[in-house]
């Protein structure tokens, strides 16, 4: 279990890392978009994806649309190939399985 | 982002092999709540089908014992089609909310929402162009219906292509058969034989498409806290 990344291997964050990887590499997603698609709550989102941002392993980008804030997240190219490695990782401990 | 104050969930693991699968059934999950066909688009065609061709295949189809009038069941059929084809605008534009895409992909989108239209206003078309050189009623009841159904499967075809949907090719590749199929039924039984493989298959289709998703989130959602 040595090899697998412990910053997703974490069920929330796995989910998140998961759901962002859907994503094309230079697209974005809403906050409250992405706790929709999760059924995550708030605070549980923020807590896990502050992880994930101190990791480098996604942008939290805020900006102004209209009048209104909006927060956007995506997986960096370092989170990207994080998930990457941490999916090869567990295939090749399972034997392959995909 | 804000601090809210919660116990954080979802920081333990599960074993390598759940880890895996709770990979796969989120990336899954994310897809088909993002896809453009989502099963609430499927139930409203499949609803419009089955009522519309119902309605036209009434005109003739149980006479002497009940008929309705001919105007009627092309309203029907028309009122239907047009809720369908709003309803799937609606849901294909609020299925994109929240992700900022790049021009390439909106561009992608954008030609994609234009060829449901051109290609219905091309079937339509050339169907005014075929009845100006005297295409008979009896042809005109096969083409029109046997058309749109055919571009729609097409445009199922095109949905897989563009959004890696094998679901959606298969419904295609069932449309293109069924609406090749139909004018062997006559008239007005191809009307039937639509209303039924079309309408109530998209309906059985759009439940077990629910049934599946509603699954896959409450599989990742459920005993899995987060």
């Amino acid at each position: 279990m040595a090899d697998l990344d412990p910053v997703i291997h974490a069920q929330a964050r796995l989910r998140i890392t998961s759901a962002l990887a859907t994503l094309g590499p230079k697209e974005a997603i809403t906050f409250p978009r992405l706790q929709e698609v999760l059924g995550m709550t708030a605070g549980n989102l923020s807590t896990h994806l502050r992880k994930l941002e101190t990791a480098d392993y996604v942008s939290v980008e805020k900006v102004i649309e209209g009048r209104s804030p909006v927060t956007y997240i995506a997986l960096t190219t370092l989170g990207r190939r994080r998930f990457e490695d941490y999916t090869e990782s567990l295939r090749s401990l399972l034997g392959g399985a995909s | 982002m804000s601090d809210f104050d919660e116990e954080p969930t979802g920081d333990e693991a599960l074993d390598p092999a759940e880890m895996l699968r709770l990979l796969n059934d989120q990336q899954k999950s994310v897809s088909t709540q993002f896809g453009s066909m989502a099963w609430t688009v499927t139930a409203t065609w499949g609803i419009a089908w089955t009522v519309g061709f119902t309605s036209v295949w009434l005109i003739d189809g149980l006479k002497p014992a009940f008929s309705i009038p001919e105007a009627a069941g092309f309203i029907v059929l028309g009122v239907v089609v047009c809720i369908a084809v709003i309803v799937s605008v609606i849901m294909g534009i609020r299925t994109g909310r929240g992700v900022k895409t790049t021009r390439e992909e909106a561009f992608s989108s954008a030609a994609y929402g234009c060829t449901w239209s051109l290609s219905m206003i091309g079937i339509w078309l050339f169907g005014m162009a075929l009845i100006s050189q005297g295409m008979s009623p009896h042809i005109i009841q096969f083409y029109f219906s046997s058309g749109f159904v055919l571009m729609t499967g097409i445009m199922m075809a095109v949905t897989a292509a563009v959004w890696k949907m094998k679901s959606a090719l298969f419904i295609g590749i069932w449309l293109v058969v069924i609406a090749a199929v139909a004018p062997f039924f006559g008239a007005p039984g191809n009307y039937l034989f639509l209303a039924i493989s079309g309408g109530l298959v998209f309906i059985g289709f759009a439940i077990a498409a629910a049934a599946y998703n509603s699954g896959l989130k409450r599989r990742v959602q459920g005993d899995r806290r987060g």
